[in-house]
């Protein structure tokens, strides 16, 4: 396990990617709320310039209308925000819940690994074989840029470590991993909370169960296929 | 009493919930997962390995996460 001393310096980064979502996420908001007075604004600017062009004296009501439109547009972008910074914000992992979080990451998977270059916290599955194919262990990688963006899937990179990919797609190294990328399947949304919520052992823990376990119906190269297509003539393997 | 409990099967779930005090980790799984198995899940109390009969206390934390979950590949997800 990494030292004491590497561990805090990764929480501390890690915490700073949860206040940049929670901070981003009310950014968001009121952007959002404030796609109405864009529209507003728009039917205000257009109604002014027909106006000017007919020589108005006096503001028609058309106008008046549209401009208290914008204005009530704003008020209510401010307002609403203002009410959900009075609601308690969902509770951001804290230094100590985060070495925790490290802590059991290193007990599930036997080597934590903190890469500050890479930005990633990593560590690596028992090498899995499903059906009686040897796929190998896996290298799990989470990004925490990618973490401060979205908190998904998208979030983890899957290494295999001695790979075997299948004969049709190299890129396909394990049935639902492709390119490096996870198709989390039934875990999608679990994944997702759990990294939402800091709790980032169990969202390792959720993609090494999609990786120890075959969905027939769904992968990129089926097991079934996986060391390529026997030749109909001879019996024969082919690509 | 209370605990924090998380519930990484379906949509998840991570909540505190009250318990009757004395409940074990075996019982507390069948209220909330009946019919489900428990070797299908990793369970953890405060993050360490538990037994069935490991009685729970006042703000432990219980999380279940099944072992084996479905994949599945992008395009079928999305038609």
């Amino acid at each position: 396990m990494p030292s004491d001393r590497l561990l805090v310096r990764a929480a501390l980064r890690l915490r700073e990617v949860f206040l940049a979502r929670a901070v981003q996420e009310i950014e968001q908001a009121l952007l959002d709320r404030l796609a109405n007075y864009q529209r507003a604004l728009e039917r205000a600017r257009a109604s002014l310039r027909q106006a000017a062009a007919e020589g108005w004296p006096a503001a028609p009501p058309l106008v008046r209308r549209n401009l208290s439109g914008v204005l009530n547009a704003v008020r209510d972008a401010v307002q609403q925000t203002s009410q959900q910074l009075k609601q308690p914000a969902p509770p951001l992992p804290d230094l100590r819940g985060l070495l925790e979080e490290f802590r059991q990451l290193d007990d599930e998977f036997g080597a934590l690994q903190v890469n500050f270059k890479k930005k990633a916290l990593s560590v690596t599955t028992e090498p899995i074989e499903l059906e009686g194919i040897y796929l190998g262990p896996f290298a799990i990688h989470l990004s925490w840029p990618r973490l401060a963006r979205d908190a998904t899937i998208a979030c983890f990179e899957i290494v295999a470590q001695d790979s075997n990919p299948a004969a049709t797609n190299d890129a396909v190294t394990h049935p639902h991993v492709s390119d490096g990328v996870l198709c989390a399947g039934d875990a999608t949304v679990p994944i997702q909370r759990a990294l939402e919520q800091g709790r980032v052992a169990d969202a390792f823990c959720l993609v090494r169960s999609v990786l120890t376990h075959y969905n027939p119906n769904s992968p990129y190269v089926s097991l079934d296929e996986w060391g390529g297509q026997d030749c109909y003539e001879c019996g024969r393997g082919v690509n | 009493m209370r605990i924090l409990y998380v519930n990484n099967d379906g949509g998840g779930f991570a909540d505190y919930i009250d318990t009757a005090e004395g409940t074990t980790v075996a019982q507390l799984f069948a209220q909330r997962l009946p019919g489900r198995q428990p070797e299908d899940y990793l369970i953890r109390v405060n993050r360490l390995p538990a037994t069935a009969g490991q009685v729970l206390q006042e703000g432990d934390r219980l999380t279940i996460t099944p072992v084996k979950i479905e994949g599945a590949q992008i395009a079928s997800v999305t038609s």
